[in-house]
């Protein structure tokens, strides 16, 4: 393992399918987003997913309204995540400032993808690719390792650049299917083997879903996923013992340079999770 | 063993008949194995006596309509009320649903032949641009377990094929899946498509998924929305007549 790609922390929470912000998008309440955006940036995200999509909404017009109120309050570079490409094409003109990612495309090669490609290329952004096709989801790891090498296969020979490739092997519950912990684990093996120099994205809470205590399952997955080389996170940073175990996990794989961020991190007190 | 115990001289006449009652009441107790044990243990999740116990009451001669209806599907139901009060999380539902499935297999070739019609033939899947399974996957479930005949058509299914299917298989309802804002307009599509084709009124209409609602599912013109696979069986039975 070579942990070459320092870990990236995506705040989650600007996202129109949690009822909150699908409020604020419907009623475009610029303060409530403008708010959610410095408190994920205040909490240690690197970058902002905004994801637009009410249905019976605009959302053309929302994303692109989302991304220059957004950018208005902080510098952060953004994740532009939509299923419609006209929406990410048009968020893409309003955006301003560092290379944002643009979330997402599937193995199902649909219409748009290609246009979401070469955007990616000549923009030279980020690019994230689900572990899915026409088939669906599949629940073997071989499968889903075949999906993305062919999407690696695709994307870079359209000149997207490896680095720039975020591969998402799909985080699935637990709760349905005992084995899709492993499952995912054990194709995170195979893509650090198979598929170095591409990223690792995930929304990794899913795997927690329908389970008590949400919050141990993700803790104690975050690190094992790190572990095997996992290290572009969508989550929630407003979430201060996962941001903790963030740090102590940037120092236990070599990315932080005599542990000091970690040991800022605790002069501050940012490392007291108790709370 | 009564005869091992009353030849053993040297115990009392009390201590000899306190063992034959010992006998007895195991003997009695094995015995009383009755439905409603079969639906408790099943409610406990606790598989492997959920099995033994729906094989030892076939064995026992006990009517294998009554074992699935009083114990089984009992058992289902109270694990899904469970469910719907959050004292049972989806984890359990879905052990629940593979363990009816596995109960249901021993009992099958003890069952008559025809124990009724199906309560209805359903047709599940997910619209075209939708690739989640697990969600229908469990409604599948859910349905078979209630007594439907359930056809899962899979995932990213053209609008076409939901009403091809549905005729094919002379289906009373079309259940579709739908988990992106983008992918839901298909349901309507669906709609459509049995409106222009006049055959509307043949079939009921549901749609699930996380971002359905059930004001969505009046607007595309369907004829309901569930939140979970519990309430989904309960929206077919009530579709159909059968709540």
């Amino acid at each position: 393992m070579q942990y070459k790609h320092k870990l990236l922390y995506i705040g989650e929470s600007l996202n129109a399918s949690i009822p909150k912000i699908k409020e604020a998008v419907t009623n475009h309440d610029d303060e409530a987003i403008k708010a959610l955006a410095k408190r994920q940036e205040e909490c240690g995200a690197h970058m902002l997913d905004l994801n637009a999509a009410v249905s019976g909404q605009n959302e053309v017009e929302d994303l692109a309204w989302m991304v220059e109120l957004v950018q208005s309050v902080t510098d952060l570079p953004l994740v532009l995540d939509s299923s419609s490409p006209e929406a990410i094409q048009t968020a893409l003109k309003v955006y301003k400032g560092a290379t944002p990612i643009i979330s997402s495309i599937t193995g199902e090669w649909g219409e748009g993808h290609d246009d979401l490609l070469s955007l990616a290329v000549e923009n030279d952004c980020g690019l994230v690719a689900m572990c899915m096709d026409k088939e669906g989801i599949s629940n073997s790891a071989e499968k889903r390792l075949r999906v993305a090498e062919s999407l690696y296969e695709k994307t870079t020979t359209a000149g997207l650049k490896p680095e720039n490739l975020y591969i998402d092997p799909l985080v699935m519950t637990i709760s349905a299917d005992t084995v899709a912990g492993v499952a995912f684990l054990n194709l995170m093996r195979m893509m650090d083997k198979n598929l170095p120099d591409a990223r690792k994205f995930c929304g990794a809470s899913n795997v927690s879903y329908g389970m008590p205590l949400r919050k141990l399952i993700n803790h104690t997955f975050i690190p094992m996923i790190v572990a095997l080389g996992m290290d572009a996170f969508l989550v929630n940073v407003r979430d201060q013992g996962l941001m903790a175990i963030f740090k102590a996990c940037a120092a236990l794989i070599g990315q932080d340079e005599w542990s000091m961020q970690y040991i800022t991190a605790f002069r501050e007190g940012k490392l007291d999770v108790k709370k | 063993m009564i005869r091992s115990v009353l030849t053993t001289r040297s115990l009392s006449s009390n201590k000899i008949i306190f063992q034959v009652l010992v006998f007895l009441s195991h003997k009695f107790q094995e015995a009383k194995l009755d439905i409603n044990q079969i639906k408790e243990t099943f409610v406990k999740l606790q598989s492997e006596d959920a099995k033994s116990q729906v094989q030892a009451a076939l064995d026992e001669g006990m009517d294998p309509v009554e074992i699935l209806n009083g114990g089984i599907i009992a058992g289902l139901q109270e694990v899904g009320k469970k469910f719907e009060e959050e004292v049972y999380f989806l984890a359990e539902l879905m052990m629940a649903g593979k363990l009816g499935e596995a109960c249901i297999e021993i009992i099958t070739p003890h069952l008559p032949e025809n124990t009724g019609p199906a309560k209805g033939v359903v047709i599940l899947g997910a619209v075209e641009g939708d690739l989640h399974d697990i969600g229908y996957s469990l409604v599948a479930s859910q349905l078979k377990l209630a007594g439907y005949k359930v056809h899962v058509v899979g995932v990213n299914v053209p609008s076409m094929k939901f009403v091809e299917k549905a005729q094919e298989l002379n289906a009373d309802i079309i259940g579709m899946s739908a988990f992106l804002v983008t992918t839901i307009p298909n349901c309507a599509e669906v709609v459509k498509y049995l409106v222009d084709m006049n055959i509307r009124d043949k079939y009921k209409v549901i749609i699930g998924g996380a971002e359905t609602s059930a004001e969505k599912a009046e607007s595309m013109g369907c004829d309901g929305q569930a939140e979970n696979a519990v309430e989904a069986v309960k929206l077919c039975d009530r579709l159909l007549g059968h709540a």
